[in-house]
């Protein structure tokens, strides 16, 4: 078989077409898709070629070819679950940088502070997705972060203090402008930080 | 220039306890970036400390704040390189628009909040107008995180409270109070409840 995996499945396609039984076209089928990453499309095939030359009224097809198609849906089914575990892998992460966002937003909120767009650019470069650089909410007793508003409610059944609150502080000693350049600033910042213009 | 991350701030702490563990002007504590003189400029009570209102546009909601961090990661190169050029034309569009309407001292305020501070202040009228633009607070190193961040016009930008500090006699202390005064920005002074 060639390696342009996308010509050698039209071309297995249109040998299908043709002939539905012919076992060496569902094989480069099923291989040209598992290699190309198309792995659901890759099972459906393995199991539609399984169907066709194997449980069909034409089981007299010769059985060469059913283990390496058993294989290729092996393969595709092992790469399909990884796929699909690291996309939640993906969205769990995503979800508890986004939890912490909003507990970072109440904890501004229990401070009576006003929360602010970040700065496009900003002297101290900070992550929004590095857990240290929002504010945060502990719990007292475990030291877990958590939900401040959650936490409160948590107070008033009982315990004194539940949470330690937490903010990301930045001390700017611009004097020291010319000692040590950083990154720029974006222009539009400098009247906020008026030494750096220096 | 020089930068100090505090990450975790307890909001219940002073300013100048912060200053003193790291300026605390004994020997052999001098900071390795303090070289100008040949005697430690920053020193914890030889320090002012000054922040600016309404560095940034104002956040209200927290679908708003979660759109926000997004977009400032997407700024970062999170997502690629065209997501990072949206996304900071989006920011550059959005500072550009608040810094004139700062400057014009058009922002919208929250009125009970501005009432509140302007009520604890020893002149009303005159904090009623330092918070409605972009001017600066002279903070006394006595206040607590937590008193700073409640007055009215304090904009946490990111969540993050940003404060910038000079030597109290230092050359760029004067060229810094000469700069605004130019620009006709006006410096309030916050000291401790």
């Amino acid at each position: 078989m060639c390696r342009n995996f996308g010509e050698a499945r039209k071309d297995a396609k249109l040998s299908i077409s043709i002939w539905k039984y012919n076992s060496k076209g569902w094989y480069r089928l099923c291989k040209a898709l598992n290699s190309v990453r198309r792995h659901d499309e890759c099972v459906a095939a393995c199991d539609a070629a399984i169907a066709t030359l194997y449980s069909g009224p034409h089981t007299d097809a010769p059985m060469k070819g059913r283990k390496e198609i058993d294989a290729l849906k092996k393969d595709s089914v092992e790469k399909l679950l990884a796929v699909r575990r690291n996309e939640q892998e993906r969205l769990d992460k995503e979800a508890a940088v986004e939890e912490r966002w909003r507990n970072a937003f109440r904890v501004m909120g229990l401070l009576g502070t006003t929360a602010g767009y970040p700065h496009g650019s900003l002297p101290a470069r900070l992550a929004m997705d590095d857990e240290s650089c929002v504010p945060r909410c502990r719990h007292n007793r475990t030291g877990q972060e958590v939900n401040p508003l959650a936490a409160l409610n948590e107070d008033q059944s009982g315990f004194a203090q539940p949470v330690d609150l937490e903010i990301p502080t930045v001390f700017l000693y611009p004097q020291h402008n010319q000692v040590r350049p950083v990154t720029p600033v974006n222009p539009l910042c400098a009247p906020l930080y008026p030494a750096y213009t220096d | 220039m020089q930068v100090d991350l505090i990450k975790a701030a307890d909001p219940h702490t002073t300013l100048a306890q912060h200053l003193q563990v790291m300026f605390p002007g004994g020997p052999g504590t001098r900071v390795e970036w303090d070289t100008a003189r040949s005697v430690p400029e920053y020193v914890h009570d030889k320090l002012v400390v000054y922040a600016c209102l309404n560095s940034a546009p104002v956040i209200s909601t927290e679908e708003e704040w979660v759109e926000a961090c997004r977009e400032k990661r997407d700024a970062d190169g999170h997502n690629g390189t065209p997501a990072a050029s949206r996304a900071k034309a989006r920011m550059t569009a959005r500072e550009t628009k608040h810094l004139r309407e700062a400057d014009r001292g058009q922002l919208a305020l929250d009125k009970s909040k501005v009432a509140a501070t302007a009520s604890s202040a020893d002149d009303a009228q005159a904090f009623l107008n330092i918070s409605r633009g972009r001017n600066w607070l002279r903070i006394d190193p006595a206040c607590m995180f937590a008193t700073v961040l409640s007055v009215a016009g304090m904009v946490v930008p990111g969540g993050v409270q940003y404060y910038v500090i000079f030597p109290v006699k230092a050359a760029a202390h004067d060229k810094f109070l000469a700069g605004l005064k130019k620009e006709g920005v006006s410096i309030g002074v916050m000291q401790p409840e």
